[in-house]
This record gives C-alpha cells, sequence and structure tokens, in this order.
C-alpha cells in the first residue's frame, strides 16, 4: 500500500503536523478505512530516522507528538523516484495508481507522464504473457489469460484516467 | 527502417488529420498503432501505404521516396509488395474466397490456374479449407478476415497494414487471427503495422507506439528501442 | 483483365445477373428502337424514291406548268435525243376513299422508257395492275371500279415500281393517238428516280397523302429524338442500379493493388458485356418485329418489309458504336473510384450541384425565342438544324437541370418542415438530388414530349377541315374541270374545255340507283362570289341537289363558288340569284359537275366510272370525288402526324414507365439499411412512408410541372416560327392522361410500400 511513500508525498506539499496529514489521507485515499494515529506516527519517526523527513522541536501542547514534520531533499527524492517508477504490472494495481496520480497533481507533477509510462510497462507484461500462451500448453493458456484481461482492466482505467486529467486537476487543487 | 512517416501533415477539408507524425518500422517488425478514435491513426496508415498522399512531410520505404510517385506506381506497390487487412468490407463480394485471395496475384498478370493454386496453399495454413468456393456472404466474419489475411500475404509481401483487423470479431476470433497474422509475418520477415485500439491485440506486436491529436506522442513511439535478437 | 471483367460481369452472383438482364434488356430496348428508327429512315426514303416516277412531268414549285419534259432527278440518261419518247398521263384516283395511281403509257419505239416494276410498256388493250389493286378489281362489281380501265390485265407491277404493298396502282396500256387526246399527255424519255423538291399536300403534284418530302427529314430527327432519349434515360438508370455496391467492389480491388487502369478496362468489359448482350436482343427484337412493324402504316401507307433494312453501315456503325458508347460511359461513371480506393469507407458528400445545370434549358428556349424574333430559316435542311437541336437542348437541359430543382425545391421544404417526415426526406433529397432524379426523368421527359405532341397536334388541327355536318353534301360526288392555282396573287382560274355532258352520260348517271340529282356548274371567268371564282348554276338542277344549296325564291338561276370544298353549312346555304337567264347556261363552258347521291359505295363508284370514262381527268386535275373525301384528302397529312405522335407518345410513356420501375427498384435497395436503423431508433413505418413518397413525389411534381409549362412554351415557339399558328391548348383528353400518368406513377412509388416493412425489418441492421 506503500503508505509511507504516500505520506512522504503528502509531506512535500508544506510541512505538516501528522494530525493534518492523517486527516488528507483519510480523505484522498482512505477510502473508508483510516489510517490509526499510531501507524501515522510510526510511519513518520521511520521517514525522519531514514533521512526523508525530519521532524521540527516540540510545540506545546496537548498530545504526545504535536511536531511539525517537514521533508528532507533525499524525501523529495524518494518520492520523485516512486512516482516516476512505473509499478510492476501486477493486477490489483488500482489503489497505488491512483495514490501515485492523485499526489502527482497535488505536486504538479505531470501526471500523464507517469501514466504512460505505466502503460508501458503494462503492454511489455501483456506481451510477454501473449508469448507464453504461443508456445504453452493449455493452462499455461488460461493462466495467461487471466492475466492480460485484468492488465487490460487497468490499461482502461489508466486510458479513462488519462482522458480525465484536467477534471482531476480542478478537484485536488481545490 | 523499411518503411517511414517523416512529420507526415494530412487534413480533409478544414479538418486537420495528422500533424507532423512521424513512425518508422524496421524490416520484419511488428508495430501497434494505438490510440483515441479521431487521432488519426488510420490516416497515417493510409499515408504510409500510399494511399493517401500527405499534405506535407514524406514518407519512404525500401529507400525510396513514396509520397511522390505516381498513382500507377503505388498501385502496384501496394499489390504486390504491400498487403491489407482492414476491419471489413474489402472483399469482392462477388468472387470467391478463393479468387479474392488470388486477385492480387492476378492484378498483377499471374494465370488464372496459377494463381488460384498459390490461393488455395494458404487456405490450408489458415484453416479455411473447404471454403473456397463461398463468396464473402456465406463465411462468417472470422472466415472472413482470414481469407482477407491470406489475400493480403499472398503476395509475400514486405509490409502488412492492417486496421484494426478483429474489430468485428469475438474475442476467440479475434485470437485466432491475430495469432495466424502474427506467426505467418514472422516465419516470412513481413513487417506489419498493425491498427488497434484494442490492448490484448497490441500485446501481439513487438512494440507499440501512440498516436494523438495527429502526431505521435509516446515514449517508446517513433523508433524501436534495440529489443532481444529473434 | 478482360478475363476478370468477364467473370465479374457474368458469374458474380444471383445479384450480378439481375442487373446484367435488366441492363441489357434496356440496352435492347434502346438498340431495337434505333434499328427501326434507322430502318424507318430507310423505308421512308425508299418509300418516296418509289413514289418519284409517278411524279414524272409533276410542276415544280414555282408553278411552271411542265409539258414533255422530265422534271429535276431524273436519270441523266443523256438519251434524250436517242431514246423514243414514250406518251405518259399520270393521274390520282379514288376508290373507296383509297387513292389510285393511274398511268396512261403509250411507246413511240422499241427503246421507249419503260415504267418501273414492269417488264415492257403495255400495248393498246393492255394494262399492269398492282396486286391489291388486282385483288381489288376482283371483289368489286365491274361498273363500279373495273370498267375505268380499258383493255385487259397483261401482268403484275413488281415491287420496284410501288411505293408500298398496299399501292393500288395501274399500268394502262395506249396507242400513241389516244393519247395525243388526252389533255395534260406528255412525252416523256426517262422517269424521275429522286422526288422532285416541290410535292406538297397543297400543290397540284399527283402525290399526296403521308409525309411530304421536305418534311420528313425535320419530323424523322425530332422522332428520332424523342423516342432515343427516354432510351438512353432508361439505359442510365439501369446502369446506376447498385452502384454502391459496384464502388465497394472496384474500391476493393484498388485497395489491392490495380491500377486505375485496370479498373477502366474491368468497368469497360462488364458494360460492354452488358452491352453485347444488349445488341444480340436488340437487333433479335428488330428482326422478328420487322415484319409485322412494316404494315403498319406509319406514314400513311404500309412498308414493304424488305424497305425497313438496314445497310451494312447502318449495321456496322451500331454494332460498333453501342458497346463503345457504354464502355465509354463506364469509363465516366468510373472516374470518381478512380482516384480513392478508400471508396466507399470514407464517403465523401457528393459536390453540391452548381446553378449552371439549368444553362442548357434556358439556352434551348433561348434558341427557339431567337427564330420567333428573326424568323424561320427558308430551306426545310436548315430548318432541321435549327429546330432540332432547340428542342435537344431543352429535352438535355430537363435532364441536366431536375437534379438542381430538386436540390432547390428540398432546401425550401427543409426550412419550412414541421414535422420529422418532411424533414428527414427534404434532406435526403438534398444530400444526393441526383439519385431521387433519376427515377423520374424519363416520365419527366415523356410528359415534356406529351405535351409538346399534344399541343402541337391540337394546332394543326384547326387546320383539319371538318366535313360538312350535312351527309347530303358530303356524298356529293364533283367532277371539276377547271384547275384552281393557289398563287400569291390569288386563285386563278385556268378553265378546261369542256363540252356538257352528253344525254347518253347523264342517262347513265341518272340509271344509278343512289344518285338523286346533277347540278351543272357553268364557267363565268368575270365571276367572283365569295371571293372565290364563281360559276352559274341553273336552280331547277340545284333543286335536285338540297344537300348543295338552294336558290332563292323564284330565281333560275343563281351564283355559286366553282368549288364548293372546305365550306361548311351548303345545306343551309342559300346562294344569290344570278341575274342571266337559264337558257344562257347552256353556252357557256363547263366548270365543273355536281352528281348528288346517297352516299353508298355502289353509288359513288359507278358515278365516278361513268364520269372518269366520259371526261378522262388530266395531270394535276383532282378524279371525281365526293365533297367528303376531298376534304379527308386534307386532312391526311395531319391524320399521319397524328398517328405518328401516338407512336411516340406511347414508346415514351412505356419507357419511362420502365424507368420508373427500374429505379423504385434502386430506390427500395438503397433504403434498406437507413430506414431499418431509422426504424430501429424508433421511427414508425408511417412515418418512413411519407418520406418515401415526399422523395419521390417531390422531384415528380415539381419537374413535371416544369416540364408541361416548357413544353407549351417550346411548343408555342414551334407553332408561331414554323407552323405560323397561334397554339391551341390540347384537348380534356391531354389533361386526363397526363393526370392519370402522374397517379399511375404514385401509384408505383405506393406499390412500394408492401415491401417496405419487410426490408426494413429488423434483421437487415445488422453490421455487414
Amino acid at each position: 500500500m506503500s503508505v509511507p511513500l504516500t505520506l512522504l508525498g503528502l509531506l512535500e506539499r508544506e510541512p505538516s503536523h501528522g494530525y493534518d496529514l492523517k486527516r488528507d489521507y483519510d480523505t484522498w485515499f482512505g477510502r473508508g478505512k483510516p489510517l490509526p494515529y499510531g501507524q501515522v506516527y510510526a510511519t513518520l519517526s521511520r521517514l525522519a530516522r531514514d533521512g526523508k523527513a525530519i521532524a521540527g522541536p516540540a510545540e506545546h501542547g496537548e498530545g504526545p507528538d504535536r511536531k511539525r514534520y517537514a521533508i528532507t531533499e533525499a524525501g523529495i527524492a524518494a518520492v520523485e523516484q516512486w512516482l516516476s517508477e512505473p509499478a510492476p504490472p501486477e493486477p490489483h494495481l488500482q489503489t497505488v495508481l491512483f495514490s501515485k496520480v492523485v499526489l502527482a497533481l497535488m505536486l504538479g507533477r505531470p501526471a500523464d507522464h507517469y501514466l504512460d509510462t505505466q502503460r508501458a510497462a503494462h503492454l511489455q507484461r501483456m506481451r510477454e504473457l501473449t508469448r507464453l500462451k504461443e508456445g504453452g500448453d493449455l493452462m499455461d493458456t488460461l493462466l495467461a489469460d487471466h492475466g492480460l484481461y485484468h492488465l487490460e482492466a487497468d490499461l482502461r482505467w489508466i486510458d479513462h484516467t488519462a482522458a480525465r486529467l484536467g477534471m482531476l486537476a480542478q478537484v485536488v487543487h481545490q | 527502417m523499411i518503411i517511414e512517416a517523416r512529420n507526415v501533415v494530412k487534413s480533409f477539408g478544414q479538418t486537420p488529420a495528422l500533424r507532423g507524425a512521424s513512425i518508422a518500422a524496421g524490416a520484419g517488425e511488428i508495430v501497434a498503432v494505438m490510440g483515441p478514435s479521431g487521432s488519426g491513426k488510420s490516416t497515417l496508415l493510409h499515408c504510409l501505404a500510399g494511399i493517401l498522399t500527405p499534405d506535407a512531410g514524406e514518407v519512404w520505404f525500401a529507400g525510396q521516396r513514396l509520397d511522390t510517385l505516381r498513382e500507377v506506381q503505388r498501385s502496384e506497390l501496394r499489390r504486390d509488395r504491400f498487403g491489407f487487412v482492414f476491419q471489413s468490407g474489402q472483399l469482392v463480394p462477388e468472387l470467391t474466397a478463393e479468387e479474392n485471395v488470388a486477385l492480387p496475384l492476378l492484378l498483377s498478370g499471374t494465370r488464372r490456374a496459377a494463381a488460384v493454386a498459390e490461393a488455395r496453399a494458404w487456405f490450408g495454413r489458415l484453416g479455411l479449407d473447404g471454403l473456397g468456393n463461398r463468396r464473402s456472404g456465406e463465411l462468417s466474419g472470422g472466415q472472413a478476415q482470414r481469407v482477407a489475411l491470406a489475400r493480403g500475404l499472398v503476395t509475400g509481401p514486405q509490409v502488412l497494414f492492417a486496421d484494426e483487423p478483429t474489430g468485428s470479431l469475438d474475442s476467440v476470433s479475434g485470437e485466432m487471427v491475430m495469432s495466424l497474422m502474427t506467426g505467418a509475418a514472422r516465419e516470412q520477415g513481413t513487417t506489419v503495422i498493425l491498427i488497434t485500439h484494442d490492448a490484448r491485440v497490441a500485446a501481439y506486436a513487438d512494440r507499440e507506439i501512440i498516436v494523438r491529436d495527429g502526431t505521435v506522442g509516446s515514449l517508446t513511439g517513433a523508433t524501436p528501442a534495440p529489443g532481444p535478437a529473434r | 483483365m478482360i478475363r476478370l471483367g468477364l467473370r465479374l460481369a457474368v458469374s458474380g452472383g444471383r445479384e450480378a445477373v439481375v442487373r446484367l438482364i435488366i441492363l441489357a434488356a434496356a440496352v435492347g430496348l434502346g438498340v431495337g428502337l434505333l434499328l427501326t428508327v434507322i430502318a424507318a429512315v430507310n423505308a421512308v426514303s425508299v418509300q418516296n424514291d418509289r413514289y418519284a416516277w409517278l411524279d414524272t412531268g409533276a410542276p415544280a414549285a414555282s408553278g411552271a406548268a411542265a409539258s414533255g419534259v422530265a422534271v429535276s432527278g431524273a436519270a441523266a440518261s443523256g438519251g434524250a435525243t436517242s431514246r423514243d419518247p414514250l406518251w405518259t398521263l399520270i393521274t390520282t384516283d379514288l376508290f373507296n376513299e383509297q387513292g389510285i395511281y393511274r398511268a396512261d403509257v403509250a411507246a413511240t419505239g422499241p427503246t421507249s422508257p419503260v415504267p418501273p416494276g414492269i417488264p415492257r410498256d403495255p400495248g393498246p388493250g393492255q394494262y399492269y395492275i398492282s396486286p391489291a389493286l388486282a385483288a381489288l378489281l376482283r371483289s368489286t362489281p365491274a361498273d363500279e371500279l373495273a370498267d375505268r380501265y380499258p383493255g385487259h390485265q397483261t401482268g403484275l407491277i413488281g415491287e420496284a415500281g410501288l411505293p408500298s404493298p398496299d399501292s393500288l396502282v395501274i399500268i394502262v396500256g395506249r396507242s400513241a393517238a389516244q393519247m395525243s387526246h388526252l389533255p395534260g399527255a406528255a412525252k416523256l424519255t426517262s422517269f424521275n428516280t429522286t422526288p422532285p423538291s416541290g410535292c406538297g399536300v397543297h400543290s397540284t403534284c399527283v402525290i399526296r397523302g403521308g409525309l411530304t418530302p421536305s418534311g420528313i427529314d425535320l419530323v424523322l430527327s425530332v422522332v428520332a429524338l424523342a423516342l432515343l432519349m427516354p432510351v438512353l434515360i432508361f439505359i442510365g438508370t439501369a446502369t446506376r442500379l447498385s452502384a454502391a455496391r459496384r464502388e465497394q467492389r472496384f474500391a476493393a480491388m484498388r485497395l489491392v493493388g490495380a491500377t486505375p487502369r485496370q479498373t477502366s478496362v474491368i468497368a469497360a468489359v462488364e458494360a460492354a458485356v452488358a452491352a453485347a448482350a444488349g445488341m444480340v436482343i436488340g437487333f433479335g427484337l428488330f428482326f422478328v418485329l420487322r415484319i409485322p412493324l412494316a404494315a403498319i402504316p406509319f406514314t400513311g401507307q404500309s412498308f414493304f418489309p424488305a424497305e425497313l433494312s438496314l445497310s451494312l453501315p447502318d449495321i456496322l456503325a451500331v454494332a460498333a458504336g453501342v458497346p463503345a458508347a457504354s464502355a465509354l460511359a463506364a469509363r465516366l461513371a468510373l472516374r470518381r473510384v478512380n482516384i480513392s480506393p478508400l471508396g466507399v469507407t470514407r464517403r465523401v458528400t457528393p459536390g453540391s450541384l452548381r446553378a449552371w445545370r439549368v444553362l442548357p434549358l434556358l439556352v434551348g428556349l433561348a434558341e427557339l425565342g431567337f427564330v420567333v424574333v428573326h424568323g424561320k430559316p427558308a430551306s426545310p435542311g436548315a430548318q432541321v438544324l435549327v429546330y432540332v437541336p432547340g428542342f435537344a437542348l431543352i429535352m438535355i437541359g430537363l435532364i441536366l437541370a431536375g437534379p438542381w430543382l430538386t436540390m432547390a425545391g428540398a432546401r425550401v421544404m427543409a426550412r419550412r418542415a414541421s414535422r420529422p417526415g418532411t424533414l428527414i426526406a427534404a434532406r435526403r433529397l438534398a444530400d444526393d438530388p441526383r439519385a431521387a432524379f433519376r427515377a423520374v426523368s424519363g416520365l419527366v421527359l415523356a410528359l415534356f414530349i406529351f405535351t409538346v405532341a399534344a399541343a402541337l397536334l391540337a394546332t394543326q388541327d384547326t387546320k383539319h377541315f371538318t366535313l360538312n355536318g350535312d351527309a347530303a353534301a358530303n356524298n356529293t360526288v364533283v367532277d371539276q374541270f377547271s384547275t384552281v392555282n393557289e398563287v400569291s396573287s390569288g386563285n386563278q382560274v385556268a378553265v378546261g374545255s369542256v363540252s356538257a355532258p352528253s344525254a347518253a352520260t347523264l342517262a347513265r348517271l341518272r340509271q344509278i340507283s343512289g344518285v338523286q340529282g346533277i347540278v351543272e356548274f357553268r364557267a363565268d371567268p368575270r365571276l367572283q362570289v365569295q371571293g372565290s371564282p364563281g360559276a352559274l348554276v341553273s336552280c331547277a338542277q340545284l333543286a335536285s341537289a338540297p344537300g348543295i344549296g338552294r336558290c332563292p325564291a323564284g330565281a333560275a338561276t343563281a351564283e355559286v363558288p366553282v368549288s364548293l370544298v372546305y365550306l361548311g353549312n351548303l345545306a343551309e346555304t342559300t346562294w344569290s340569284a344570278a341575274n342571266v337567264p337559264a337558257g344562257r347556261l347552256d353556252s357557256l363552258p363547263l366548270a365543273s359537275l355536281y352528281v348528288a347521291t346517297n352516299g353508298s359505295r355502289p353509288a359513288v363508284e359507278q358515278a365516278r366510272t361513268i364520269l372518269e370514262n366520259a371526261y378522262p381527268t388530266g395531270t394535276g386535275s383532282p378524279p371525281p370525288q365526293t365533297l367528303g373525301e376531298a376534304t379527308g384528302a386534307a386532312n391526311t397529312a395531319n391524320d399521319a402526324y397524328q398517328q405518328l405522335a401516338d407512336v411516340v407518345i406511347l414508346t415514351s410513356l412505356t419507357v419511362a414507365g420502365c424507368t420508373l420501375a427500374t429505379g423504385v427498384a434502386g430506390g427500395l435497395a438503397d433504403r434498406k439499411r437507413p430506414f431499418s436503423l431509422l426504424r430501429l431508433t424508433g421511427a414508425r413505418l408511417g412515418m418512413l412512408r411519407r418520406v418515401v413518397v415526399l422523395e419521390s413525389a417531390v422531384p415528380l411534381l415539381a419537374v413535371a410541372a416544369l416540364a408541361i409549362g416548357i413544353g407549351f412554351g417550346a411548343s408555342a415557339m414551334y407553332a408561331a416560327t414554323e407552323m405560323q399558328l397561334a397554339l391551341i391548348a390540347p384537348g380534356a383528353a391531354y389533361f386526363v392522361l397526363t393526370a392519370a400518368g402522374l397517379v399511375l406513377a404514385l401509384l408505383l412509388i405506393a406499390a412500394t410500400f408492401p415491401l417496405l416493412r419487410r426490408i426494413t425489418g429488423p434483421e437487415t441492421a445488422r453490421s455487414e
């Protein structure tokens, strides 16, 4: 689910409290399952430990962690790498793809570019599966077809989303 | 590069279809041309095949300018060095399946008996035995497309142009046609330019290019990436 | 390539074969008509030539009386000096309203010319006779016919001397002494082989009736045009059947690499196959129908079947020209596909029609108008050159302008359409007006022809001399001994020197049962009655023939016109009294003799026989005839035109009907897919029917109205210049027939409604 990278991406917009990050995550990516606070702060700590984020001075107030976190150069690089690298083409990638697209829009990155890259990767995988079909027996063919159909579904979503990027960008930037 | 389009521009009346599209394919390559409808894919294919003359830009085939040839020369190219498989409506309804396949040979002057014999050879390869004397109206969609495929390959062309060849077919027939097409093409070293919106059909190709709004705009687009030797 | 074309044309499946058959039938019809027209032209020419020898010695148009000289066209034998001349007198006679041509001849030596058709000149007491007249002689009592001819039959006149198998011709042999006493007899050294140019209905030529030689070229050109254009349209419509299918076929071939030239060759072969089949049908039709056709008296007289023939150049021209023309037409029609192998896959809207299409029509009308302003040309040849192109332009112009008018009308209809059916029909019409007009084009042309023919005939009819209402007048036999010459300064009377009838003649006349009275018209050169030369009659005699008028009470003599022909209401007429005593009449020369009969054939013919034997007819004079026959003779030209017009109208209407049927059938096929889709999206069948009606009716009615209007206009201009008459509207029959024709056409369109439901069923909308 790459929660750390998603939080890191949200953090890249501006330095934020963990509370704000959780709220935004739940809005955009939670889909009914809010992130537990514990997971949020644990992730943020780990990110800070890995040097991708840095914790600001603790602030007065209620609750244990009212620290404001900010992203580091390493963190920005990590987000960039994650966005621009295609995910391994597997079925059920929608949530990951969705996150990447929304974040790209939020951060003003070229979302269509990323979609194109993903599409190319998908097609490459589909080519491999198609080659498999030509040589293999019936079971191999059936399995390959299964993979092909799911990849095709993903590709359809990719095309659909690519066509709606303008609309999505408007919504995201409200 | 055996066939190439360089910055081709083509408009129909006021409507621009291609705005500087470039594409190249090497010998024996199978290239899928994808893109949203209305993006100019078919127009690009027609320009590559010499059916349409671009308003600007160049089309090269086998080291020669194609778009400046006279209509007669282009017709001969289409007859001898190119093959065509379109989505529908490409067979001559008055001829039998055999004669349709033999048509390019007949047009180039081959004697009827020899042409039909060559046509029949393809029937076996494509699973069309016994259908030689049927007319196109009596064939199923898949059979008709295989007949069209046989016709496209009977002259041993250097380039096979396919425009949505499985568009009217169900998935099983479509797969059969694609499998046969790519198999025969690889066997003969034929370059295939394949227009499709269907990713599973495009998956039969070696690479794909995306045409958007009259231009070719894909990362993996114009020239082939160095791939595993075949 | 040719083999491929043959293969496609002949064994391309059921639809291709049906198309081929229809096209071949259309071409066959056209070729048959063309051959018939050519043969008719040949036949009329031959027939005219055969009349020629009977016109030898006829006066030329200038009115100069010929005597003893063979006029224009006679074989320049050069033997004018070395041949013995032949005494010749050629006259006309009547029997039962049929004309008989009689030649009295007497050879003066062994080298005297011999009339065509007989082996030698008949001697005194012999005669040669045509087969038709021989049959008539056998079946008629002698005192009605045979008594006119002295001698006995020596043989039959062969074809060379007979204009027609029905011709009644007799060549009577006389002695030279007898001939020298016959008025008008002349010595000829040869016979005409071509007809003199001066023979018309009103001239003193022997030959009247049927079409005049001078008018023939004009009439036949117009007839040929009026017959051939509907056929050409029919052929065009048949060619366009399944044009979309042909386009698809050729586009597929072009895609696969056929060069433009190869597709042209294939198209030409397809067309040539149909044309060749059509030619065979056409030639077959012609040869089969030749004999029945020859028997129809188009020119008033039937033809010998051998005359209705084609010369070798004719045959070669048609045999080569028809396939060549069809191949050329196919080549032109294919030009659009030659440009794009994508053909139907990327259909471009056909270019919109330009207004120039109306131009030929306007030019044709303007040309006729020009003639109205400047007067018609003098020579018949020049008239042909003027009128025929004018009418041709108008007819072609109607066909060219039709689609443009349809489009214009459709646009108006679209703007004002309130219901969906109207809108759809209007848009479909505006999108492809050519196809819509094609089906009705034949009918429109036929209407134009019909209008022109009816209007001109009605106008010509005013020259129709009506018979007297009174039968008694019509049954009066008149033997006119004075010749009335129509010259520009007024009618002149040349009085023949004829003595009064002998008592024996009068007694024989009175003996005929059915003869009621005899009136002698005595000539008075200074007398003018009603603007014509006058004569005097004894009132006592006039009383015995009440059909031709009465004397005022108490008068002894009366003044009457010499010729009562063409006068009406004779029975009611009271002539004015003459102040000449009855006794003086006997000293005046006899101008004409009127014999009142009861009109029965024996009475009329017996009277005629007796009169002819008493007063042999001179050259140029009419034979004894009843007033009814005299009037009828003047009408023969009109009747011939009427007959010809009937043939033309019937043929063009039939062909137009075929065109309409073909067009409607083709339209059905074209409508299959779009209408099925419309039905699927919820259009009701009733609305689709309305669309069909509107699509067909709008072009039909719009252009029909135009064709009729222009027909009247063109006729008016032609009548004003050529016939020198104001146009008369045709009778009710014309309007009824026109309306009936239009209604029939609409019914034919409506007849497709039951089929419409079936062919637009859902299964048609499947993707092909």
